[in-house]
C-alpha cells in the first residue's frame, strides 16, 4: 500500500497536523477553553505548513515545497515565541489556558513549528526523492488526508466566526461564542 | 521607505473585511481546495496570500494592546 517513504511521510505529516489541532478542539469544545487570536494564528500557521505537503501528494515531491513549509512554520514559531516570552516576562502571570503535561499550548506549538521546520530540513537532504518522484496517483488514503485537511480548516473558519461574531477580529480575551450572543 | 511601508500595511488593514479570522481559514480551504482540484497556480497564489494575510493580521495583534498581556 505504501508507494515510498515519502509518500507516507507527507501522509503522517498532514494527519499529525490535523490531530494538534483536533487536540486544540478537544480543549475548546471539552475544557470550554476558547482560543485567543495569537492561537487561532498559530493554527492558521499550522494549516499552512501541511498545505505544501498535500501539493507533494498530488504533484510529487519538490524542494519548493519544504521551502514553502519551512516558511509557514517560521512564522508559527515566530508568533508562538511572541505568546510564549509574554508570558515569561510577567512571573506572576500564569500563562494562558491549562498546561498539557506541564507545558502551554503555544510552547507545544513551537515544538511543532520547529519540528515541521526539522523534518523539512532533514528532507531536503534526501534529494533521491525529487528525480524518481512522478506524481503520486490519487488513492483514497490521498483523498481522506486532503479532505482531512480540508474539514479541519473548515472548522476553524466556523470556530472562529462562532468566537468574533460579526466583529473585524477576535476577542483579546475571548469567554463566550458572540455570534451566540 | 518606513513610511512607505506603513501606509501599504495600513491601508491594507484598513481594506480588510470584517471577520478576519473566518475568512483567512476560508482561504486556506480555498488552497486545499484547488490542490484537490488540481490548480496548481491557484494553490500556490492563494498560499501565498494567506501567508501574507497571517503575517498583516499578527502584526495588528502584536501592535494594538491586548487586555490578556500579550
Amino acid at each position: 500500500v505504501i508507494r515510498s517513504p515519502a509518500w507516507a511521510l507527507h501522509h503522517v505529516y498532514i494527519l499529525g497536523i490535523v490531530g494538534v489541532i483536533l487536540g486544540g478542539f478537544s480543549y475548546q469544545f471539552f475544557l470550554s477553553e476558547l482560543p485567543c487570536p495569537l492561537c487561532m494564528l498559530q493554527r492558521m500557521c499550522m494549516i499552512a505548513a501541511a498545505i505544501p505537503s498535500a501539493l507533494a501528494l498530488v504533484y510529487g515531491c519538490k524542494p519548493q515545497f519544504y521551502g514553502m513549509s519551512i516558511v509557514a512554520a517560521l512564522i508559527g514559531a515566530a508568533i508562538s515565541t511572541r505568546q510564549l516570552l509574554t508570558h515569561i516576562c510577567n512571573v506572576e502571570d500564569p500563562g494562558y489556558g491549562t498546561p498539557i503535561m506541564g507545558a502551554h499550548a503555544y510552547t507545544w506549538a513551537l515544538v511543532v513549528f520547529m519540528t515541521v521546520i526539522l523534518v523539512c530540513a532533514i528532507n531536503l537532504m534526501v534529494p533521491s526523492q525529487f528525480s524518481q518522484s512522478p506524481p503520486f496517483k490519487r488513492r483514497s488514503v490521498t483523498r481522506m488526508t486532503l479532505w482531512a485537511l480540508l474539514l479541519v480548516a473548515l472548522a476553524n473558519a466556523v470556530a472562529s466566526l462562532a468566537i468574533a461574531g460579526f466583529s473585524w477580529f477576535l476577542p483579546d480575551n475571548p469567554t463566550s461564542y458572540l455570534l451566540f450572543g | 521607505v518606513e513610511f512607505s511601508l506603513y501606509l501599504i500595511v495600513g491601508s491594507v488593514e484598513v481594506i480588510l473585511p470584517p471577520m478576519v479570522p473566518a475568512l483567512l481559514f476560508l482561504l486556506l480551504s480555498g488552497t486545499v481546495w484547488s490542490i484537490m482540484s488540481k490548480r496548481r497556480s491557484i494553490a500556490r497564489w492563494l498560499f501565498a496570500i494567506s501567508l501574507l494575510l497571517i503575517m498583516l493580521l499578527f502584526k495588528h495583534h502584536i501592535t494594538d494592546p491586548l487586555s490578556i498581556n500579550l
